[in-house]
């Protein structure tokens, strides 16, 4: 075990020893395995970057539309509005198909720059897109979750709820749409009870 | 690539505004071909170092009001690189250009291949004298305290920005690798190879001239000039040691 170098001098916690002591170990175990693995089928990474590239190019060819700058500004509005640290349905319910609405805009907005090399605006277009999708998820779970329970505080329903809501919520995607599921939680280590300060 | 060229861009001031906030500020709302690194926006990890105002800085904690006020004045050692290359008013105007001595990718993004190959030509790993320590190596508070200036570099580049030597030569070694060569130099815990012999050559510690613009621009407060100097200086006297033995 070796101290690990903190090139900015402050306290990082857990996660920068994680990273050296496992990864390390992850490494070693990788440059093990591989030698014995069997050479891989490289035809569906290849229809996937061929895929990618596609979508790209039709990004890059569309005209017309709004910024989709705006989209952001509008969906860190939303998010902060309606899904900030008091939850409530019917805002929420409004903040969801706020967010719908920005991902049917999304598919029509353009970029002003076309090019294929060091395009940053293509880069924030695609996280843009990714983060719309994360948003809605956060809607999903936070409206499905009808209790307070840590910082999802809901102010029409302000108690936690182990008997219906002591459960991790699960997001999934399938035939174009979004679904919300449970997984029960391993229990066994600690008594559930209440957080409080 | 199409030549290069000086835009103009007015921002919407915000109290606080940095260099980095104008710069996303432009590319959202009047140009988003407009290419600059970025990535912790809170000057930990080094990747938006550029020139402005002729000093190689951070862009994420420059303000742009302070520097319109005349503050954050930092007295370097002029270069070629900062040279004046269109006139500009610093009373109303921030000039921002790409870090110097590396090639320019595009707009403000810079390769900084050459940069780390310096580094990684150091061999920036702690070496041991053993592999299996019985237990965690220990140091003495007064050592730790002496090499921990040198451990907190970002690996931005702002010095090696800010070097004349540099400029006359992309193959020195550079105030960056220099530090941290000198840092594990210094480290009690290593053992076996010389550290101070690796940059024993022409593009090491003795090309240094120690203008000192390094240890001014480094946002971190690393002093590349002092450990250049100590290493110079160890190294003379090893090898006068060496002379009289061999006498």
């Amino acid at each position: 075990m070796f101290l690990p170098e903190c090139p900015w001098g402050q306290p990082v916690g857990n996660s920068l020893v994680e990273t050296v002591v496992f990864g390390r170990l992850v490494a070693e175990k990788i440059i093990e395995d591989v030698v014995n693995a069997p050479t891989p089928n490289d035809t569906p990474a290849k229809a996937a970057i061929k895929s990618v590239n596609d979508r790209i190019e039709d990004i890059l060819r569309r005209k017309g539309g709004d910024r989709f700058f705006n989209v952001r500004d509008a969906m860190t509005a939303t998010m902060s509005n309606k899904f900030g640290i008091f939850r409530e349905k019917q805002t929420m319910q409004d903040g969801l198909n706020e967010i719908k609405k920005m991902q049917e805009q999304i598919s029509h907005v353009s970029l002003q720059n076309k090019e294929r090399k060091v395009n940053q605006a293509l880069v924030r277009f695609l996280e843009l897109e990714d983060m719309l999708f994360l948003a809605e998820a956060v809607a999903r779970g936070a409206l499905a979750r009808e209790e307070s329970r840590g910082s999802h505080k809901r102010t029409d329903f302000p108690e936690r709820d182990d008997r219906n809501f002591l459960k991790h919520t699960l997001v999934g995607f399938r035939d174009e749409k979004m679904f919300v599921s449970y997984q029960s939680v391993t229990l066994g280590t600690f008594e559930p009870k209440e957080r409080v300060y | 690539m199409a030549s290069p060229r000086y835009d103009t861009f007015e921002p919407e001031p915000r109290p606080g505004m940095t260099v980095l906030e104008a710069l996303f500020q432009f590319q959202e709302r009047l140009d988003d071909s407009l290419a600059f690194h970025y990535s912790c926006r809170g000057a930990v990890c080094g990747t938006c170092a550029m020139l402005i105002n002729k000093v190689p800085r951070l862009a994420c904690r420059t303000q742009v009001e302070t520097l319109l006020k005349g503050g954050l004045k930092v007295s370097i050692v002029p270069y070629p690189a900062i040279e004046e290359t269109v006139p500009w008013n610093p009373q109303e105007e921030v000039l921002v250009e790409p870090l110097p001595h590396l090639p320019v990718i595009r707009d403000l993004i810079v390769d900084m291949d050459m940069f780390f190959q310096h580094y990684r030509l150091i061999e920036p790993v702690f070496k041991p004298l053993t592999d299996n320590a019985e237990r965690e190596r220990t140091m003495e508070p007064a050592a730790v305290k002496k090499l921990e200036v040198y451990t907190n570099c970002i690996l931005c580049a702002a010095c090696s920005g800010a070097c004349p030597v540099q400029g006359k030569d992309p193959r020195y070694l550079g105030p960056a690798a220099l530090a941290k060569l000198y840092r594990f130099h210094i480290d009690p815990r290593e053992g076996g190879t010389s550290r101070l012999k690796t940059a024993d050559i022409p593009t090491g510690w003795r090309a240094c001239e120690f203008f000192e613009n390094c240890s001014r621009v480094c946002p971190k407060g690393v002093p590349p000039r002092i450990a250049i100097a100590k290493a110079v200086a160890q190294l003379k006297k090893e090898k006068k040691r060496g002379q009289l033995n061999s006498n």
